[in-house]
């Protein structure tokens, strides 16, 4: 290992001195907290995905029992149906109407509490097994894709080995590789502005690590070393596997939501068979990235909606006969969007961020070097910034939207104070970030951010309440804490009485929009309810007519 | 009931102790794979080094005793015997030889500057930092070893199912232990 000789010398003094003693910890411990801390999350995720579930199944019951009845009815009339099958149907539908009058205004007694239970599993049953089977199948499918595969396409190339720069990238690469025991990935460069780099792939054995040629400008050797180190780390903890199986939560909702439109527009029906072809493309990782776009496109925007654009097409009487189902989607798409968005995302980005904090304490376990990974993050902070276009991968990049790069002059100045062993507090900062905004020329600033902000194209799971990247003074105090010489800028507490303002005032704000968004939930399952049952009774009824 | 409750208690117990053999076993298999490595990297070493002779021994003519170094350590370290220790002490003193020559190029700026140079210096650099890399990962894997075979209940059970305590690559000599600075 070479040491280096830009980490500042701490003789001399430090603007910021760290307020309190640091609470020392090995990287080991940090390893361990976080390995128990994955544990805890990946549980609330399962159980966040398991209510969203059941909520949906509850959604999904209505028309699942109304085809089955149908189909029953449909064949007691042409053929035989065991009258057993035939005796428990009727009995569910008589318990289940017993319960809901007994909850409407003239109570009438509940059945037994057993049959009540029984019931509902089986009311909620068959929609569970649905999604469980979509869950899995698309998961198997998308397993074999690998996470990531869309950066390879925007010009990754190969590095040029007679270019010393790259070819110190290679060498640090390989070297991470030995350090962690692992296979060694393949290395792609993308000639982009921004300073960032990812670690894509299904597995420890079949990684590729994308750097931008920025980055291998703007480090040395050590910090270069840590970066590698914490996305090597990152593949041998497995956190491609965790991501896939994360994104695989979206893409099953995706795929039932496709399901449902797919009847009734060219968009869905597309998007299907983009599906289906998917696996004998298995050359092509970033396919799988683009049929997942696909797949949960009308989640995201409601203009790729083919149900209501066929409602808004056809006026008049088709429209009314649409009306369940559109209603029936307008439920499910409000209810995944609206309790994944509570449950799931937040407690899927926290357990994201724990996997990169275990990076980063790993990365430091194969540099033994925690002010490598300190200045490089550092480093990021000023010449980071997302890639553009890589959407469904931001989550793999070392950081993310929160290195959005400064202005290039401040950055230098930054840079110039941090090589010279001086921390730039947060004031310090601010004070620059003012006087750039002022020097450069204020519209042309307002087009960078317009453009910047185009480039933000965080993935479906990126856009939520959570980022899935830790703040970057978070992760260096982390570092601070496992040896690197980092002055946290001093930070400022909030006081007692801002405490008090936000707990009496956010917290009944919260709870009520909490709740208004619960109702509006329940509204949507009752309405559906309503809706598909009066169709499907329509539809039943006319199937009695028939001679 | 008693018997029962007997019969849990064996069947928890005989699945710890599979289970704890199995994590001794691939805890090993590890432990050798990464000592492997470690070879893999000393061979690159010895293999890289008679072409960094020849590609500076013209530029060189003043510093032959550095050159000569380099290469008689080289001999010394593909001659030395399996022994853990004599082939640590070859292998520290062969780094420590290819450190004082690189510390001389550093008086040469034509050499420094060329380009055939530059790409060997960083040849070496990153094969020192492999092996230094190769013998982290190994002492790691004799560290998680140990630390896994040692403590109770499972130091019953390594002695009787042969998991012997393994050694860590050191080095002896506080000298030697400096590692060298190879700057690029």
């Amino acid at each position: 290992m070479t040491s280096s000789e830009e980490t500042p010398n701490f003789a001399e003094p430090i603007s910021a001195p760290p307020l309190g003693p640091v609470d020392r910890s090995s990287f080991f411990e940090q390893q361990e907290r976080n390995r128990a801390a994955t544990w805890r999350l990946s549980v609330v995720c399962v159980l966040a995905v398991f209510c969203t579930g059941m909520v949906l199944s509850l959604i999904l019951a209505p028309p699942l029992y109304g085809l089955a009845i149908l189909r029953l009815s449909l064949a007691r009339r042409y053929g035989s149906v065991s009258p057993q099958l035939w005796r428990s149907f009727q009995a569910a539908g008589n318990t289940f109407v017993a319960v809901l009058q007994h909850f409407s205004n003239h109570p009438a007694p509940l059945p037994p509490l057993d049959i009540v239970l029984y019931t509902a599993i089986g009311i909620l049953l068959p929609g569970m097994i649905l999604q469980l089977l979509l869950w899995l199948g698309i998961r198997a499918m998308f397993l074999r894709a690998g996470a990531g595969g869309v950066l390879l396409t925007l010009g990754a190339r190969e590095p040029r080995l007679e270019d010393l720069k790259e070819k110190k990238l290679v060498d640090v690469v390989e070297e991470m590789a030995i350090a962690g025991g692992l296979p060694s990935p393949k290395v792609k460069l993308l000639d982009s502005a921004a300073g960032n780099a990812a670690i894509v792939g299904s597995s420890r054995q079949d990684a590729t690590l994308v750097i931008s040629r920025r980055l291998v400008e703007e480090l040395d050797r050590d910090e270069l070393q840590a970066v590698v180190g914490h996305l090597i780390a990152s593949a041998g903890n497995g956190d491609l596997r965790i991501a896939m199986t994360m994104v695989s939560v979206y893409q099953a909702f995706g795929l039932l939501d496709t399901l449902i439109n797919a009847p009734f527009g060219p968009h869905a029906r597309r998007a299907l068979w983009r599906l289906l072809r998917m696996p004998f493309r298995m050359g092509d990782p970033a396919d799988a990235d683009e049929v997942s776009d696909w797949l949960t496109q009308g989640l995201r925007n409601s203009d790729k909606d083919d149900v209501t654009a066929r409602m808004g097409r056809n006026k008049g009487c088709l429209s009314t006969l649409l009306l369940p189902v559109v209603i029936f989607n307008a439920s499910l798409k409000l209810t995944m969007v609206v309790l994944s968005g509570l449950l799931f995302e937040p407690a899927a980005a926290l357990l994201w961020r724990t996997r990169r904090y275990l990076a980063d304490a790993t990365a430091v376990q194969l540099t033994r070097n925690p002010d490598a990974l300190a200045n490089a993050l550092q480093s990021l902070r000023e010449c980071g910034g997302l890639i553009p276009g890589g959407k469904w991968a931001s989550h793999l990049f070392i950081v993310g939207q929160e290195a959005r790069g400064m202005p290039p002059e401040m950055a230098r100045r930054v840079k110039e104070m941090r090589k010279s062993g001086v921390q730039p507090t947060r004031e310090n900062m601010m004070n620059m970030a003012l006087e750039a905004m002022a020097q450069e020329n204020t519209s042309a600033m307002a087009g960078t951010r317009a453009a910047r902000n185009d480039e933000t194209l965080e993935g479906a799971t990126g856009g939520g309440m959570v980022s899935l990247h830790p703040p970057l003074e978070k992760r260096l105090k982390r570092l601070q804490a496992q040896g690197a010489h980092y002055a946290a800028g001093g930070r400022r507490r909030k006081s007692l009485l801002a405490w008090v303002f936000l707990l009496v005032f956010l917290t009944p704000l919260v709870a009520l929009s909490l709740a208004a968004v619960l109702a509006a939930v329940a509204v949507c399952i009752l309405l559906n309810f309503f809706f598909v049952t009066m169709a499907f009774a329509v539809i039943l009824a006319i199937v009695r007519l028939i001679p | 009931m008693e018997i029962w409750l007997a019969a849990g208690v064996a069947v928890l117990l005989s699945i710890y102790v599979v289970a704890s053999f199995n994590r001794l076993v691939i805890l090993r298999y590890r432990m050798r794979d990464a000592w492997s490595q470690i070879d893999v990297q000393l061979k690159r070493r010895h293999d890289l080094i008679p072409n960094l002779v020849n590609a500076v021994k013209g530029y060189m003519e003043h510093e032959r005793s550095v050159l000569e170094n380099v290469t008689r350590a080289r001999e010394q370290a593909v001659a030395a015997g399996p022994d853990i220790n004599a082939r640590a002490a070859a292998e520290s003193a062969l780094s420590a030889a290819t450190g004082k020559f690189l510390a001389v190029v550093e008086a040469y700026p034509a050499l420094r500057a060329s380009e055939n140079m530059l790409a060997l210096q960083e040849e070496l650099a990153s094969t020192e930092n492999r092996i230094a890399f190769a013998r982290q990962f190994y002492n790691d894997s004799v560290l998680e070893y140990n630390a896994t075979r040692g403590t109770f209940p499972r130091n019953l059970l390594a002695a009787p199912f042969g998991f012997p305590a393994a050694e860590m690559f050191a080095l002896d000599d506080p000298g030697q232990r400096a590692a060298p600075q190879v700057r690029v």
